[in-house]
């Protein structure tokens, strides 16, 4: 017997958007030491910038490698964007009025960028697909189109991405995980892949999620939902047996 | 009848993320997973792909060098802004970065701004305007209209020119019956119309490129770099290892009308420095063609007459050299002088197998803007933001020409 499953209510009880100044602090994102190096550039010391930056460095560049895609030169387009963002991050330290957390403010500076980016190179995950009509979204499962061996090889992460594989996962086997995951991620459309880098890249709480997207946290969590689903019907859906070649 | 468990997508979110669940909710996202098997196992495949997501993303290391590049950029950036040399000593005061206000004194009011505010003459001068123009576009309109031909060109007594004459009539030159050879009239002074058409693109000056100067021809576009390499493939090389400075913000290839114009640039100042080397050509002989036979009037007589007069001998290259340049691109880097010599020490290789060099060419227009153009509204609307959000930049063309 079937459980039945209630949908998220887009129009959550919660209400709407949460307001910027209840942005506290969090376990999963806390940088207790943020404070002190954003108050010493507030009065003009330039040398706390880079502790500030080398903390949060790898993950922004993450998020950014996860949101334009792994394929071909995305190593090259990330590191672009992410020197992008750091530069709109210093320059702009002044617009930051320290109601958010600087991690918040960061994350959101570099989606803009990535976003950006993608918008102007029209940058469709779909169109890598054997469906070459273009395609509205992709929340929802019927509008996926079968993955082939082909559009799998041009859709393969770059090489050098595999080899930075943490050193807790050996194994053909997890590679192989690595590499179904990754190519899954980019043939997401942009909204999912969004959605599941700020929460499993970034690792943002859900109302910081909001924040960001401009969205209720009930909706965060819907299209969280189903952008894992998403993102598990893509990995079901790629060829049993990945192309050796991982270059386009 | 039992009815089937009901729970909602937030449950199931919280079991793929391992949140916290109040025991109620976890008994019910178990009994649901006992009622349907599938269900069960599609959740706990999308909490493997989280966590198969999270340790890929802990794998990921920025590129080296990633915040002092940045930090280098928006600090060069800023003191090309602000002016302002930072601090030295690493105990110094910090240096706060801030613009001057300058100070705007009252500007005392023109004499005729009283007149054209004042609400009775106001009406007048407008009126006035309007009659101005109309009677202008009706001279115009008259002399289209009525298409009245020019008056022909005077004509000297028994001149009879042999050749038309293209161009402006000439000056009218008196007739030596006499077939006196080597008897050469005055030669009127040579008017304007008669002057043969000098280059107008002249090569600029050679004055020593400073900073300064770099600076001035770069924003206003007259600034670009020649690449002089055995072969393109090479100097794409150098363009391509050139995007990864950190000084460098985009290069990105350059076509259409501002390459065109950049190109007819270059090949008129090479033709202007190879025909400044060569030697005049001589004058034609008074009395003869350029052939060098007599020149004669209608009724068989040698019509001597001087040869249209023409200034003293300049360079005129009939058609400019062409350039080699296969390839264009632009080069968009921060407005400092720092950015374009850097820009130059990176392309210039020196090996024992391959010279590459490159050299700043000062152009005599602006081809390209001299500031990059806006990528997004953000570019567009810079200046409404805090002073330090702002980021000029300059946009220098980058031509690669090969050596046949």
């Amino acid at each position: 017997m079937a459980a039945e499953v209630v949908p998220s209510d887009h129009s959550d009880p919660s209400g709407p958007p949460p307001d910027p100044a209840s942005d506290d602090g969090h376990a999963s994102d806390a940088s207790p030491d943020d404070r002190p190096l954003l108050d010493r550039i507030a009065q003009g010391d330039q040398t706390a910038w880079g502790p500030l930056l080398e903390r949060h460095q790898d993950r922004l560049f993450a998020m950014c490698l996860r949101l334009v895609g792994s394929r071909g030169a995305g190593r090259e387009v990330a590191a672009d964007l992410l020197h992008d963002s750091l530069v709109k991050i210093i320059q702009g330290i002044d617009s930051f009025d320290g109601s958010a957390k600087f991690s918040t403010w960061a994350t959101r500076v570099v989606m803009n960028t990535c976003l950006s980016h993608l918008r102007a190179q029209k940058h469709r995950q779909h169109a890598s697909l054997d469906d070459t009509s273009p395609s509205s979204g992709g929340s929802q499962s019927g509008n996926m189109s079968p993955i082939t061996i082909d559009s799998a090889r041009a859709a393969a992460p770059s090489g050098a991405s595999l080899s930075r594989e943490p050193a807790t996962v050996s194994g053909v086997q997890s590679t192989e995980e690595a590499r179904r995951l990754a190519l899954a991620l980019d043939a997401l459309d942009v909204e999912q892949r969004t959605i599941l880098v700020l929460r499993d890249v970034r690792e943002l709480e859900y109302e910081q999620i909001a924040h960001l997207l401009g969205v209720p946290e009930g909706t965060v969590k819907s299209r969280l939902f189903r952008a894992r689903a998403a993102l598990r019907e893509m990995i079901e859906r790629l060829p049993a047996r990945l192309p050796d070649d991982a270059d386009p | 009848m039992t009815t089937p468990p009901t729970i909602s997508e937030s449950d199931l979110l919280a079991f793929i993320e391992d949140a916290p669940m109040s025991p109620d909710t976890a008994r019910a996202v178990e009994r649901a997973f006992q009622a349907d098997p599938a269900l069960a196992a599609r959740c706990r495949a999308r909490r493997r792909d989280r966590l198969a997501l999270q340790r890929l993303t802990a794998a990921e290391r920025a590129p080296a060098g990633a915040v002092a590049r940045a930090l280098a950029a928006a600090g060069s950036q800023r003191d090309v802004l602000a002016r302002v040399t930072p601090a030295a000593a690493p105990n110094a005061a910090p240096v706060v970065h801030t613009i001057p206000v300058s100070r705007i004194g009252p500007v005392a009011e023109p004499w005729w701004h009283a007149a054209i505010h004042s609400p009775r003459l106001r009406p007048a001068l407008a009126a006035a305007a309007v009659v101005a123009i109309v009677a202008g576009v009706g001279v115009l309109l008259y002399g289209a209209v009525s298409g009245r031909p020019q008056p022909p060109k005077p004509i000297a007594s028994g001149n009879t020119p042999t050749q038309p004459q293209p161009g402006p009539a000439p000056t009218p030159v008196p007739v030596i019956a006499d077939s006196t050879p080597g008897v050469t009239p005055p030669v009127p002074s040579p008017t304007p119309s008669d002057a043969t058409p000098t280059v107008v693109a002249v090569a600029p000056a050679e004055q020593e490129l400073t900073d300064d100067r770099l600076l001035e021809l770069a924003r206003s576009g007259r600034l670009a770099v020649r690449l002089n390499a055995p072969d393109a493939e090479q100097a794409l090389r150098l363009l391509r290892v050139m995007q990864t400075r950190s000084r460098v913000l985009a290069v990105a290839p350059l076509s259409g009308i501002e390459r065109s114009m950049i190109l007819a640039d270059l090949g008129q100042q090479r033709a202007i420095a190879q025909a400044a080397a060569a030697p005049a050509a001589p004058a034609p002989a008074a009395g003869l063609s350029p052939n060098g036979e007599p020149i004669l009037a209608a009724d068989g007589k040698p019509l001597l007459r001087s040869p249209v007069p023409s200034p003293a001998p300049v360079p005129v290259p009939s058609v400019p050299e062409p350039v080699f340049a296969e390839q264009a691109y632009v080069v968009h880097i921060p407005a400092d002088a720092e950015a374009l010599r850097q820009v130059l020490r990176w392309l210039s290789v020196d090996t024992s197998a391959r010279t590459v060099s490159a050299a700043f060419v000062p152009l005599e227009r602006s081809a390209v803007g001299g500031v990059a153009p806006a990528a997004d509204a953000a570019d567009v609307l810079w200046w409404t933001g805090p002073t330090s959000t702002w980021s000029p930049r300059i946009t220098v063309p980058v031509i690669i020409q090969t050596s046949p």
